[in-house]
């Protein structure tokens, strides 16, 4: 099965079950709260419970926009899904810490890899989602000891 | 008083244009001879003055500068607006991101990583923020 899918907006796409979102270098206002509207609206649509967000093109950002970042990962959480920062700058982690801006709340990673071995979201393929939902219903009368392993999976 | 090497403007009215202030600074920095590291926390600096135009005084004026100074050699940012100024410009300069709290503007970062800044601003008339750093 191809789980990759490209959405057109913003040019982010799915891939292990992700969300992966490239933002552009250079980030104006209007640019980034038209981009987290359109992850939360994919997030939304798609059931996807881990969001990639690549900073890694960005040299330099100021405060506000970073405060915007910060604020579509506590959203993303809203909407019940996971999300990471990947690959920011060193140039613009060494200012942002200069710039004594609250720095929690956020998850980094260095690499894509990285941010998939994070995430490691659950299968959404609906398929699977109702054989195991049936498989856990079944269980739950039989054997109190198996419910718990399956669960536990 | 500073001798001006180079001077830049830039009109600033619309997001867009502050791409172009912080690629100019960069380049500028670049050529003062500030590392990497630096050039990065000075930019960011210019983005924090840019983008506070762009939020909250459109249209204004940011110019670049590479100043001299004797034996020394420093970069110059001037922000200018028409915009409704600060009322309050002393807590503006007080307060911490950590806090959450506060107007947003990033001027005591500005302050804080810069060598020298002043702000000069009227409630109603405009703000004008010049602000140095030297090259060691």
């Amino acid at each position: 099965m191809d789980d990759r899918q490209t959405f057109l907006v913003s040019g982010m796409y799915v891939i292990n079950n992700c969300l992966v979102v490239p933002v552009n270098e250079e980030v104006d206002d209007n640019y980034i709260k038209g981009l987290g509207k359109a992850i939360l609206e994919q997030v939304e649509t798609t059931g996807i419970r881990g969001v990639l967000i690549n900073v890694s093109a960005i040299k330099i950002l100021d405060s506000y926009s970073f405060s915007i970042l910060r604020d579509f990962a506590k959203a993303i959480a809203l909407l019940g899904a996971n999300s990471v920062f990947v690959g920011f700058q060193p140039g613009v982690a060494s200012s942002l810490v200069d710039f004594d801006i609250g720095l929690e709340g956020i998850c980094t990673v260095i690499t894509l890899e990285d941010g998939f071995e994070i995430l490691n979201p659950p299968v959404t393929d609906p398929e699977q989602s109702e054989e195991m939902g049936s498989k856990t219903s079944e269980s739950e009368f039989s054997d109190p000891k198996q419910s718990e392993a399956t669960t536990d999976e | 008083m500073n001798k001006i090497v180079e001077d830049i403007s830039f009109e600033l009215s619309q997001p867009s244009d502050t791409a172009q202030v912080i690629y100019s600074a960069r380049h500028m920095l670049a050529q003062i001879g500030f590392d990497e590291v630096q050039q990065c926390l000075i930019a960011t600096a210019v983005s924090e003055l840019s983008t506070n135009i762009i939020r909250y005084a459109t249209p204004g004026t940011v110019t670049l500068r590479i100043i001299h100074d004797v034996d020394r050699t420093g970069f110059e940012i001037i922000a200018v607006d028409q915009g409704p100024g600060i009322k309050n410009i002393q807590k503006a300069l007080e307060e911490n991101y950590s806090t959450g709290n506060g107007l947003g503007l990033g001027l005591s970062s500005v302050k804080r990583i810069m060598d020298a800044f002043e702000i000069r601003c009227e409630p109603g008339q405009g703000t004008c923020i010049i602000t140095r750093k030297w090259m060691e």
